[in-house]
């Protein structure tokens, strides 16, 4: 008996042991450090207490960092998602050709970040790029794209969207097949017309994918970080210092790890907030 | 009888006034799908016509197809970012992290789903919060351990950090798969004198199959393309992945399309074939455990 209780710890064990060595310990460390100061006189480290996010919070690019941010949220979030399902319930239908649409769709998928980054900035560039070819062709003027102030958030939008769109359209094609095709035949049957069948009966049984892909999508975008290193480096002014860059910036390029580690400090927070309101959702829709 | 052939003399004249409005929805569909086709297409196939041109036409003619196809930035490229070493590698990287992980993370799936041991609501508060942790979050303290422990630039060092990082991942995944099992086989199983390592290996993971393979291929394009943690922790271009080839050419203050552009392709071809030739289980795998919870 006393082994049975054991047993599934000891199953747990090895998976939770090396979370804890590689991943939770230098996490907590990390929250520790931003309560350190390096010292000028010394040269030491030295227990700091709050100064650090006291030093964050009166600094003016932490907040314009944190506006961008919020920004780009409030933007990408609803476009992709949107976008996604969309496209989930266009290759979710019977049409013909659709296995080869479905294949195409996904492929983005594969691609990594970084390389798509670098693809994206060869087709936006201002002189040369695909994007300003296709506008002059059509008889629009060129435009600046990723050098602009105004449009550079917007181009990382389109970037980031060209991975997410078809992510999250996974997740929620994944939840539309899981939905019993008789359940929407019986109401076609009893007259319900597509928007009807959809709003009615598709939406709220994806409601528990839905909250999933709101949040993961939102964390996701709330730590968006390899195109801005690779494509703009938080500029033009600052226009797409998105928060993960500013920490990455202020603690690798300047090195001050106390500023750097409290700003992560912050955004832990943040994402935990975010976590709540993905289990809030989803105790609503049980 | 006359209850079905009620039913489908009403689909009929369903269908009669529907048709002509489905075949406006059709063209209509296809015409959005086409349009967001070009969208996911466009960039790679940009890629792959840049790949086959010379570094000269891609500065004239940066957007159409080659003129003369150049198949030399494959070798070239090749060569260059050292791709025999580090392919070799990220297989090494990608296959045990797999291995470990499938291993570790469907033991932890199974006691969480079948065994609910107390404490089990808050390891998956945990594992939840652990899925979202960024590596920046944590990087420079681990870096510091890695010394400590002696791992740094070692090959089991870079894996163990992969198997961390994507365990949370897994085990939810896994862990919701087992969750619809049905419990009669493993409780028949057991009836008949098996033991709960047997129960695990003949009955459960069997039926677990399409939940492996899903998880299996989502941790291993990550992966695959993963990047920063690669450059931090290993050294040594001779333990390097993929993708530190690929930032090869990239880096330099002129970058050179044509071989980026290949060296992007020789790092795609892999995973893209394999993501196609096993999309339908991996869509179904998620469908059918991936995304409860």
């Amino acid at each position: 008996m006393r082994r049975q209780q054991l047993l599934p710890y000891l199953f747990l064990a090895p998976a939770l042991g090396l979370l804890i060595v590689f991943n939770l310990v230098p996490t907590i460390a990390t929250l520790v450090e931003s309560t350190f100061i390096m010292s000028l006189r010394s040269g030491h480290r030295v227990f700091a207490g709050f100064a650090n996010y006291e030093r964050i919070f009166n600094d003016p690019i932490f907040w314009k960092s944190f506006q961008v941010t919020v920004v780009f949220s409030l933007l990408v979030n609803p476009i992709q998602i949107a976008l996604a399902l969309a496209l989930a319930l266009l290759i979710n239908q019977k049409l013909p050709g659709i296995g080869i649409f479905r294949s195409i769709y996904l492929l983005p998928i594969a691609v990594s970040l970084n390389v798509t980054a670098i693809v994206w900035g060869l087709m936006l560039d201002q002189n040369s790029g695909m994007v300003n070819g296709i506008l002059t062709q059509l008889g629009f003027a060129r435009q600046p794209f990723l050098h602009s102030v105004d449009q550079a958030l917007w181009s990382i939008i389109l970037i980031a969207s060209w991975i997410g769109v078809p992510l999250w359209s996974l997740f929620i094609l994944a939840g539309l097949q899981n939905i019993s095709p008789t359940v929407l035949e019986a109401a076609k049957i009893d007259g319900a017309n597509a928007w009807q069948s959809f709003s009615k009966i598709t939406l709220p049984l994806l409601r528990r994918v839905l909250a999933f892909v709101l949040v993961a999508d939102t964390v996701a975008n709330f730590l968006m970080f390899a195109p801005i290193l690779l494509l703009t480096q938080g500029g033009p002014r600052l226009s797409t210092n998105l928060i993960m860059y500013e920490t990455y910036r202020r603690g690798f390029i300047y090195g001050d790890l106390g500023a750097s580690s409290a700003m992560l400090t912050v955004m832990l927070l943040i994402v935990f907030l975010i976590i709540g309101l993905e289990l809030y959702l989803l105790r609503g829709a049980e | 009888m006359s209850a079905i052939g009620k039913v489908s003399l009403r689909d009929n004249i369903l269908q009669r006034g529907q048709r002509k409005e489905r075949g406006k929805l059709l063209v209509f569909n296809h015409a959005v799908l086409l349009v967001l086709t070009a969208f996911a297409v466009i960039p790679l196939l940009v890629l792959a016509f840049n790949s086959l041109k010379t570094e000269l036409e891609i500065g004239q003619n940066p957007l159409g197809p080659p003129t003369r196809i150049v198949i030399e930035n494959f070798p070239t490229a090749w060569e260059e970012g050292d791709f025999a070493i580090t392919m070799r590698n990220s297989v090494i990287y990608v296959v045990a992290t797999i291995a470990a992980e499938l291993v570790l993370g469907g033991l932890a799936a199974y006691a969480l789903a079948r065994k609910k041991p107390p404490g089990s609501d808050l390891l998956m508060l945990y594992f939840l919060i652990a899925s979202t942790i960024p590596v920046w979050m944590y990087i420079v303290p681990l870096f510091v351990q890695m010394r400590m422990m002696k791992m740094l630039g070692t090959f089991h060092g870079l894996i163990l950090i992969y198997i961390a990082g994507n365990a949370p991942l897994t085990i939810f995944l896994l862990r919701s798969y087992m969750i619809d099992l049905p419990r009669e086989l493993e409780d028949a199983a057991r009836v008949d004198g098996a033991n709960e390592f047997q129960v695990l290996t003949r009955i459960v993971l069997p039926l677990t199959k399409p939940g492996f393979l899903t998880v299996g291929l989502v941790v291993g394009l990550g992966v695959w393309n993963e990047y920063t943690l690669a450059l931090t922790f290993v050294h040594d271009p001779n333990r390097f992945p993929v993708t530190t080839s690929f930032a090869k050419f990239v880096d330099r203050f002129d970058t050179n399309w044509a071989l980026t552009s290949a060296g992007a392709i020789i790092i795609l071809f892999p995973v893209m074939v394999l993501f196609l030739a096993l999309q339908r289980q991996f869509i179904e795998g998620l469908a059918e455990g991936g995304i409860k919870t």
